[in-house]
C-alpha cells in the first residue's frame, strides 16, 4: 500500500479523496494555486505546496510541477482527480516514468478512447452499437453525402471534444454548410483539432451511463447505470441510479456492452461508460467512455454499497478487485444535485463572491461532498461546483422527497446558487415520471426566474440592518451614551 | 435622506486604470510605514532584547485591549531627514483604547539612537500632547530616551516648541485633569528625568529604567564620586528612598500591568459627555465598497471628479443630505453620519467662486449652533481669479469663511484628498486652521500654489525686470530652463511624505482606511467638553 | 428608518419593544423572538416567519422557506443636482470646450463623458446624470464658454 499520495485537483474532489486515504492509513499532499491558498482542501491535507498563479496551466495543469511537488514530497502515488490533467494520457505516462504511480487507468487505455471518433470506430469494430454516422470525413460532399444517408436531424461534432463545444444540430440540409464551419472553428479554438464527425441526432434522448471497476489482474465488471439527463448547456445537474427507464433485461445488456467496451482497450480502474439511449425504441448507443472517476460517482456508492475512491487506490497498489458481477446488487435509489454558484435566471453565468452564510443540510441518507465553507470566495478562476448534495432512500419517490428537503435545508448566502433552481425541477411531473431528456430543461426552464421577494423577505431584509449591522437593537442605543463607538470594535486596526 | 447614487463604472478602463494607479501609491505608503516599524534596524532592536526590554512597538501592542485599534499619529515623521537615521523621529505616538478607555500613548524608541529627541522627535512629542489636551485624552509616556540630541541642540532645547514645553504641557493639562502617566522603561536622563517626575503617578521598572538629572559620567566629572546608574536613579532608590516614581515593576510587562491598571480607576472625566445631543444612529456601511475609492481618484490633478462619489464610499448607507446643491456648486456642503455619529462634510468639486465661499461660511455656522463636528475634505486649487471675481469682492468672501473655519466652536476634521494650493487650504481647514486631526490621501499634494503657476509666476516677473532693464527676454528654451529647478522643487516639496516628514499632517492613510480612520478621530474628538466661544466679525 | 430595494420601499420603526413595518401603505407589527448569527425568528402579524439574512454592502440576502432571494439596496429619493439646469448640463466654471464626445440625437449611459472643458487648468468632465438621448448640443470644440452656460440639453 502506499505511504503518501498527492492529489492533483481542487475543491470537494480532492478532499472526497484525502478522505479515503485517511480511512487507508495513508498520508495526503494538497495542490494548490494562489487562488486557492485559503482553500479547505488546502487545510484538509497533511502536507501543501503551492504551485503558482490561479490560471490553471500555471498550476493544476503543470505537469512539471506536479511531478516535482510528487518527487519533492516524497508521495508514491498521484491521484488526478476528474477534469484538469484525470485523461491526459501523457501526464499519466509522465507520472509512471517518474517512478509514481498514477491511480487511474493506464495511459495506452486513456489514450485510445481519448479520441471520440477514434473510440467510436474502435467501439463499432468491437460490436458495441454505435450512434449511426460517418468518421474521417473530409470534403462538403463527403458530409452531405453522410447526412443525406443517416437522415436528418444531424449532429455535427469535433473529433477530439467534449462538454458540448464544437457542436451542432442540423435539421435540413440547408444548414448543414454552415453548421460545420461554425462547429470546425469551434472545435479548433477549443481542442486545436478541427476534424468532425456526423451522426444521427436523437431529439428526446435520455444520457444513461454505466460504471465500470476492474484490477489489474484482469477482473472487470459494471456498477449498474446512472441516469443523467437534467443537464444545462450539455453539462450534468442532476444524477440518479437506478434509471427510471431501464428494464432489469435492458440494464443487464447495457451493462455486458460497458464491460465488453472496457476490455476491448485493457481497461482497469474506475471508468464510465456513456450511452445515448432512445426511450421510443429502448435502443442505446455508445457515446463515449470516461477514463476517470466520474462527478457523480456518489451516486453508484450509495446504491451498491462500495467506496470507489478507496477501491480506485487499492486497485493502482495492485490489490484484487475480490467481486464478481453477481455480488453486486443495487439498493434503493440515489439522486445528485449539483450545487453551482449560478444564476439559472440568466444564462447559468458563473456567480463569483463570498460565502457569507453556508450551511449544508444533514440526517439520514444525505451526503455533502463540498470544498467550500463559510467565508470561502469563490472565485472565476475555477469551476463553480459549490457542493454535491446527494441521497440516498428506499425507492425514487422517497429519494425526491428527502432531495426536497435537504434543498430547502441547504442555505447559502453571498453567490447565486441554482438551488431553487433545482427545488423547481423536481416538483415537475416530467421529472417525477422520469421524462427527462437532455434538452428538457433548456426546453421547459428557459424563462425561469426566482421567487420575488415579498413582504416577508422585504421586512427581513430591513431588519437585518436594525439587528445585525448595527450589531444592537433600538431600545439598546437608548441605554448607552455612545453604543456604537468604533474604538469598541475589535480586529486591531493599525492604520 | 437622500442617497448618494454612483455614476461611475467600475468595470471601465478608466476606473481600472485609475485604480492601478492609486493601489501602487497606498502600497508605497504601506512601504514606508513597515520600514518605520522596523524602529531603528535588527542591531538595534536584538541589543535592546537582550538588556530584557521589550521593542517599543510590542510595549505598546501589550499595553492596548486585546483586539483593540490603535490609531498612530506622525507614523512617517522625519521621513528622509537627519539621513534616514531617525525613523518615525524615534518615537511612537497616537491613540489607543487601554482598559476601556480611549489614551494618548507617547512612547520612544531607544533602537533610534538611543531614544534621543531630533527636532522633528519634539515636533512629534509636542503634536502628540496637543492632540490630548484637545481632545481630553489622558496621557500615557512609555520612557526610554537620552534626552535631547546633543548635536541638534540648538533647534531642540531653547525656544517655545522646543523641549521645556513638553514640560509646560504636562502641567497645564494635569491642571485641566488631563491625567498624565509614566512608566519609565529605559533611561530618563536630564530634562527627560522631567517626564516621569511631572507626571501625576510614575512607574519604574527595575534595572532598565533610571532617572537622574546627571548620569554617572557627568556626577565623575563634577564630583569625582563613583556610582552606578542603577545606585543613582534606579527603581530601588526612586521608589523607596527618593519618591520620584510611586510604582515599582519588576519587568516591562509587570509595569504595563500597573499603566493599565492606572487607568482603569481613572475618573470618566468628559468622556463623550455631550454625545446625548449629537443622537447618535446605528452605523450603516455604504452602498460602495471602500476600495472603490481608488478607481474614483484620477491619475492626475488635470482632471476633475466629483466629490459626491468619494462621499458616497466613505459616509453611512451612502447617504448625504446636500445644503444649498443648487448654489456654489463647487464646493459641497451637507450633513451625513459616520459611524452612526453625525457629521457636516464641506468638499471641494471645483475652484472657490464668492457664492462657494458664502455657502461654506453658512454651512459652518449652521454645524457650529447645531454642534455637529465638520469634516473638510480638501481638493482645492485656490479661489477664482481675475478681474471680475476680484471686483466682485471674492477676497472677503474668502476671508468669511476663513473667519468661520478659525472660530467655529465645533470640532473639525481634515482629509486631504488631492491638492491643497494656495488660499483654498486655509479655506478648508488647513495645518494652521486647528483642526483636531489633519489627515492625507498618498495622492495629495500640498504646496503654496501648483508648480507649474508658481514657475510661471516667476517667470513673468523674471521676463518683466528684463524688460525694464532694457534687456532681450528669455527665449521659449531659456524660460524652460529657468522654470525647472522651480518645478522640481516644487514636485518635490508637494509630496505627502515631504508634508508627514515635517508634521504637517497627522499621517498619510491608505484611502481605503478612510471611514476606520474617521470613525475613530470623531469619537476621540468626543472626549473633550463642548467649547465655548462665538463668532467674531465678518467682513459684509 | 426607511429603505429601499429595487423598487420597494419599507419603513421599519421600533414600537415598544416591537416593530411596526409599512409596505405599500400597510402597516404589520413584527416582534423579534430571536436573533443571532444572520439568522431571524420573527413572529409578523402573529405569524411566525424565520429566516437567515446577510448584509453585503447593498446586497441583502434572504432565505425564506428554503428559497433564497437576493435584495439589492437603492436609492429610494432622488439625487442632488449636479451641473444641471433645467434638462441641460451646465459649465461648472468659465473655461474653454476641448472636445465634445456626443451628437445630437445618441442614446447615453448613466455616467458616459458627453464633453470634457478646460478651466483653470483642470480638464472638467461633463456626464450624463442618466440614461437619456442627447436632445441639442450648443457648444463645439474649442469655443469659450461662461460660467452656468447650457452646454448640452438631454431627454429620456
Amino acid at each position: 500500500m502506499f505511504n503518501k499520495i498527492l492529489i492533483a485537483n481542487r475543491g470537494e474532489i480532492a478532499i472526497r479523496i484525502m478522505r479515503a486515504c485517511r480511512e487507508l492509513g495513508i498520508q495526503t499532499v494538497a495542490v494548490y494555486s494562489e487562488a486557492d491558498k485559503d482553500s479547505l482542501h488546502v487545510q484538509f491535507a497533511d502536507e501543501a505546496i503551492l504551485l503558482g498563479e490561479a490560471a490553471a496551466k500555471e498550476s493544476y495543469l503543470n505537469v512539471e510541477k506536479l511531478i516535482r511537488a510528487a518527487l519533492d514530497t516524497q508521495a508514491d502515488a498521484i491521484h488526478p482527480g476528474y477534469g484538469f490533467l484525470s485523461e491526459n494520457a501523457s501526464f499519466a505516462a509522465a507520472v509512471e516514468s517518474a517512478n509514481l504511480t498514477f491511480i487511474g487507468p493506464s495511459a495506452d487505455s486513456i489514450r485510445a478512447m481519448g479520441d471520440k471518433a477514434e473510440s467510436k470506430i474502435l467501439m463499432k469494430k468491437a460490436g458495441v452499437p454505435t450512434v449511426p454516422g460517418y468518421e474521417g470525413l473530409e470534403t462538403y460532399d463527403d458530409f452531405q453525402k453522410a447526412a443525406d444517408e443517416i437522415g436528418y436531424p444531424v449532429l455535427v461534432k469535433a473529433a477530439a471534444g467534449g462538454g458540448g463545444k464544437g457542436m451542432r444540430v442540423v435539421h435540413e440540409g440547408s444548414e448543414l454548410k454552415e453548421a460545420i464551419e461554425l462547429a470546425k472553428r469551434e472545435a479548433l479554438n477549443a481542442f486545436g483539432d478541427e476534424r468532425l464527425l456526423v451522426e444521427k441526432y436523437l431529439a428526446d434522448a435520455h444520457h444513461i451511463e454505466i460504471q465500470v471497476f476492474g484490477d489489474q489482474h484482469g477482473n472487470l465488471i459494471h456498477l449498474f447505470e446512472r441516469e443523467c439527463s437534467v443537464q444545462r448547456r450539455h453539462q450534468k445537474i442532476i444524477e440518479e441510479s437506478p434509471s427510471p427507464l431501464l428494464t432489469p433485461e435492458i440494464r443487464a445488456r447495457m451493462g455486458e456492452a460497458a464491460v465488453h467496451a472496457a476490455k476491448t482497450v485493457n481497461y482497469f480502474n474506475a471508468g464510465t461508460v456513456e450511452f445515448i439511449f432512445d426511450p421510443k425504441t429502448s435502443q442505446y448507443y455508445f457515446l463515449e467512455m470516461n477514463t476517470r472517476l466520474q462527478v457523480e460517482h456518489p451516486v453508484t456508492e450509495l446504491v451498491t454499497g462500495l467506496d470507489l475512491v478507496r477501491w480506485q487506490i487499492r486497485i493502482a497498489a495492485g490489490e484484487e478487485f475480490p467481486f464478481q458481477q453477481e455480488d453486486i446488487h443495487q439498493h434503493g435509489h440515489a439522486i445528485e444535485c449539483r450545487v453551482y454558484a449560478e444564476d439559472p435566471a440568466n444564462g447559468f453565468l458563473p456567480s463569483t463572491g463570498k460565502l457569507l452564510q453556508f450551511i449544508q443540510p444533514y440526517g439520514p441518507g444525505v451526503r455533502v461532498d463540498s470544498g467550500f465553507t463559510l467565508g470561502s470566495d469563490v472565485t472565476h478562476f475555477y469551476d463553480p461546483l459549490l457542493a454535491k448534495l446527494i441521497v440516498h432512500a428506499e425507492n425514487r419517490e422517497a429519494a425526491i422527497q428527502r432531495m426536497q428537503t435537504a434543498l430547502h435545508d441547504f442555505v447559502v448566502h453571498g453567490v447565486v446558487t441554482n438551488i431553487d433552481f433545482m427545488r423547481a425541477v423536481l416538483t415537475t411531473d416530467d421529472f417525477k415520471q422520469g421524462h427527462v431528456s437532455t434538452r428538457w430543461v433548456e426546453t421547459t426552464f428557459n424563462d425561469w426566474s426566482p421567487a420575488k421577494p415579498d413582504l416577508h423577505a422585504l421586512i427581513a431584509a430591513a431588519l437585518a440592518d436594525v439587528i445585525f449591522i448595527s450589531g444592537k437593537t433600538q431600545s439598546a442605543v437608548a441605554n448607552e451614551t455612545d453604543p456604537f463607538n468604533p474604538w469598541k470594535q475589535t480586529g486591531s486596526y493599525r492604520n | 435622506m437622500e442617497t448618494l447614487s454612483s455614476a461611475l463604472d467600475p468595470q471601465s478602463p478608466e476606473f481600472k486604470a485609475n485604480t492601478e494607479h492609486n493601489k501602487a501609491l497606498a502600497q508605497e505608503l504601506k512601504k514606508h510605514l513597515a520600514e518605520v516599524c522596523e524602529g531603528g534596524g535588527e542591531k538595534y532592536r536584538k541589543r535592546h532584547e537582550e538588556q530584557g526590554k521589550l521593542f517599543v512597538r510590542e510595549r505598546i501592542e501589550r499595553l492596548l485591549d486585546p483586539g483593540a485599534p490603535f490609531l498612530e499619529l506622525s507614523a512617517l515623521a522625519a521621513h528622509d531627514l537627519y539621513k534616514g537615521e531617525a525613523p518615525g523621529a524615534g518615537i511612537v505616538t497616537g491613540i489607543g483604547r487601554v482598559s476601556n478607555r480611549e489614551v494618548l500613548i507617547v512612547a520612544n524608541d531607544a533602537t533610534v539612537k538611543g531614544g534621543s529627541y531630533f527636532p522633528m522627535t519634539v515636533k512629534k512629542h509636542l503634536r502628540a500632547q496637543q492632540v490630548a489636551e484637545e481632545n481630553h485624552l489622558p496621557c500615557l509616556y512609555l520612557v526610554d530616551s537620552g534626552g535631547a540630541n546633543l548635536p541638534f541642540q540648538d533647534e531642540v532645547f531653547p525656544d517655545v516648541n522646543h523641549f521645556g514645553r513638553i514640560f509646560y504641557n504636562q502641567a497645564r493639562m494635569s491642571a485641566k485633569r488631563i491625567p498624565q502617566i509614566a512608566a519609565v522603561m529605559g533611561s530618563c536622563t536630564a530634562g527627560g528625568a522631567y517626564v516621569p517626575a511631572m507626571s501625576d503617578e510614575a512607574i519604574i521598572v527595575k534595572g532598565a529604567g533610571t532617572i537622574f538629572l546627571g548620569g554617572p559620567p557627568l556626577v565623575k566629572a563634577a564630583t569625582g564620586e563613583d556610582v552606578t546608574a542603577e545606585e543613582l536613579g534606579g527603581a530601588d532608590v526612586h521608589t523607596r528612598k527618593s519618591g520620584v516614581a510611586d510604582h515599582f515593576a519588576e519587568d516591562d510587562d509587570h509595569a504595563i500591568e500597573i499603566l493599565r491598571s492606572i487607568v482603569e480607576t481613572l475618573p470618566r472625566g468628559h468622556v463623550h459627555s455631550h454625545l446625548s445631543a449629537l443622537e447618535v444612529a446605528p452605523p450603516e456601511e455604504p452602498l460602495y465598497p471602500a476600495d472603490e475609492l481608488y478607481g474614483v481618484l484620477p491619475r492626475t490633478f488635470k482632471e476633475s471628479f466629483d466629490v459626491r462619489e468619494i462621499i458616497a464610499r466613505i459616509v453611512d448607507g451612502s447617504k448625504f443630505r446636500e445644503f444649498k446643491a443648487r448654489y456654489g456648486t463647487t464646493l459641497i456642503c451637507g450633513f451625513a453620519r459616520i459611524h452612526g455619529y453625525p457629521v457636516g462634510i464641506i468638499a471641494n468639486n471645483g475652484v472657490l467662486f464668492s457664492e462657494s465661499a458664502l455657502k461654506g461660511t453658512h454651512f459652518i455656522e449652521l454645524c457650529d449652533q447645531r454642534g455637529i463636528p465638520l469634516i473638510f475634505l480638501q481638493n482645492i486649487t485656490g479661489f477664482m481669479v481675475g478681474k471680475e471675481y476680484e471686483t466682485g469682492g471674492i477676497a472677503k468672501d474668502g476671508a468669511k469663511m476663513v473667519h468661520a473655519v478659525a472660530t467655529t466652536r465645533v470640532p473639525k476634521l481634515t482629509l486631504v484628498i488631492g491638492g491643497s494650493f494656495g488660499a483654498g487650504n486655509y479655506a478648508m481647514a488647513g495645518r494652521a486652521y486647528g483642526s483636531r486631526f489633519l489627515w492625507m490621501w498618498p495622492n495629495a499634494r500640498i504646496s503654496v500654489m501648483g508648480g507649474e503657476q508658481a514657475a510661471n509666476v516667476m517667470l513673468t516677473i523674471k521676463q518683466d525686470q528684463l524688460v525694464r532693464e532694457g534687456k532681450p527676454a528669455l527665449s521659449a528654451e531659456e524660460a524652460e530652463e529657468f522654470k525647472r529647478p522651480l518645478l522640481e522643487k516644487y514636485e518635490r516639496e508637494g509630496s505627502p511624505y515631504y508634508s508627514s516628514a515635517r508634521i504637517w499632517d497627522d499621517g498619510v492613510i491608505d484611502p481605503a482606511d478612510t471611514r476606520q480612520v474617521l470613525g475613530l478621530s470623531l469619537s476621540i474628538m468626543l472626549n473633550a467638553p463642548k467649547e465655548d466661544g462665538g463668532f467674531g466679525v465678518f467682513r459684509m | 428608518m426607511k429603505t429601499t430595494f429595487g423598487s420597494q420601499n419599507i419603513e421599519v420603526n421600533p414600537s415598544g419593544e416591537n416593530f411596526i413595518a409599512v409596505v405599500d401603505g400597510k402597516a404589520v407589527n413584527v416582534q423579534i423572538i430571536r436573533a443571532a448569527h444572520g439568522w431571524m425568528d420573527l413572529l409578523v402579524d402573529g405569524q411566525r416567519v424565520t429566516a437567515y439574512v446577510s448584509s453585503d454592502m447593498a446586497k441583502r440576502w434572504v432565505t425564506l422557506n428554503g428559497g433564497t432571494m437576493m435584495l439589492t439596496k437603492t436609492s429610494g429619493a432622488k439625487q442632488g443636482v449636479r451641473h444641471e439646469h433645467a434638462g441641460g448640463l451646465i459649465a461648472p466654471m468659465p473655461g474653454q470646450i476641448r472636445s465634445v464626445a456626443v451628437s445630437v440625437g445618441e442614446a447615453v449611459k448613466k455616467g458616459q463623458t458627453l464633453l470634457t472643458m478646460e478651466a483653470m487648468k483642470m480638464e472638467i468632465r461633463i456626464q450624463a446624470l442618466r440614461d437619456g438621448k442627447v436632445k441639442s448640443v450648443y457648444v463645439s470644440q474649442g469655443q469659450t464658454v461662461e460660467r452656468e452656460q447650457i452646454l448640452i440639453e438631454m431627454e429620456d
